[in-house]
């Protein structure tokens, strides 16, 4: 478990409305850290849609309620399954602390 | 086949059945409209579905979403021919044509509508529970 990955899960756990930064990518990432950053990209990608469908679903006075549900609920489950392997990643990096040298 | 896929055929079927409804209600309040834009009385509008061509047949698999194909007017079913000399829209001998619209076909429509509305919602919660389910395994 490298410490770029730390840095993944970091960013993970801020609001997932922030623009994610990409200056601070580190020039070697492991195969990983990109399968994880493509997962928050994506959670963002749903959350930043739900948005969208609920402005729309106020501007135009409840037209399409269903689409707008099925948004905020993508969104939610991209978002919990972003959450979870962020507590995945920390649990795995502090029981690899614990290893005694 | 992924389960945001899956939310996208429930969420196409949801919109297929709110259409349906809709024109079941457009035929409902039109069904003693003698006078239309097109000359003649009201056609019962009806709604033609297709299976939408799936533009990723990869990563839908055998998942495929619903499209309205047509909303088109039922021209088989004949109109009903009513004997009113006095009225406006009265023809030369005296009948007036009235939509073909039947009131049972119309509340069996809607009924059906509904229901596959609910079974669509139906199977969207599932699939929530699902995806939710799988994410708390392991603990």
């Amino acid at each position: 478990m490298s410490i770029q990955n730390v840095g993944a899960v970091a960013r993970i756990i801020q609001p997932a409305s922030v623009e994610k930064p990409t200056s601070s990518k580190s020039a070697q990432e492991t195969p990983f850290a990109q399968v994880l950053r493509q997962g928050v990209s994506s959670a963002n990608q749903a959350l930043k849609t739900a948005d969208t469908s609920v402005q729309t679903m106020v501007e135009t006075q409840g037209a399409n309620i269903h689409e707008t549900m099925i948004a905020l609920d993508k969104a939610e489950i991209a978002t919990r399954l972003t959450a979870k392997i962020g507590q995945k990643l920390v649990q795995a990096y502090r029981e690899i602390n614990q290893i005694q040298v | 086949m992924s389960f945001l896929h899956g939310f996208d055929v429930a969420a196409s079927g949801l919109s297929v059945q709110r259409t349906r409804l809709n024109v079941t209600a457009s035929n409902l309040a039109n069904a003693q409209t003698t006078r239309t834009a097109a000359g003649g009385p009201y056609l019962r509008q009806q709604v033609v579905l297709e299976e939408a061509a799936a533009r990723f047949q990869t990563h839908l698999g055998n998942a495929s979403r619903v499209e309205v194909a047509a909303v088109e007017a039922d021209r088989a079913t004949p109109t009903r021919l009513v004997y009113e000399p006095g009225h406006p829209d009265a023809r030369p001998d005296g009948f007036v044509e009235y939509p073909n619209v039947d009131l049972t076909q119309e509340m069996t429509d809607m009924l059906i509508a509904s229901r596959s509305y609910e079974a669509n919602a139906t199977s969207f919660e599932t699939l929530k529970r699902m995806a939710l389910r799988a994410l708390s395994i392991g603990g």
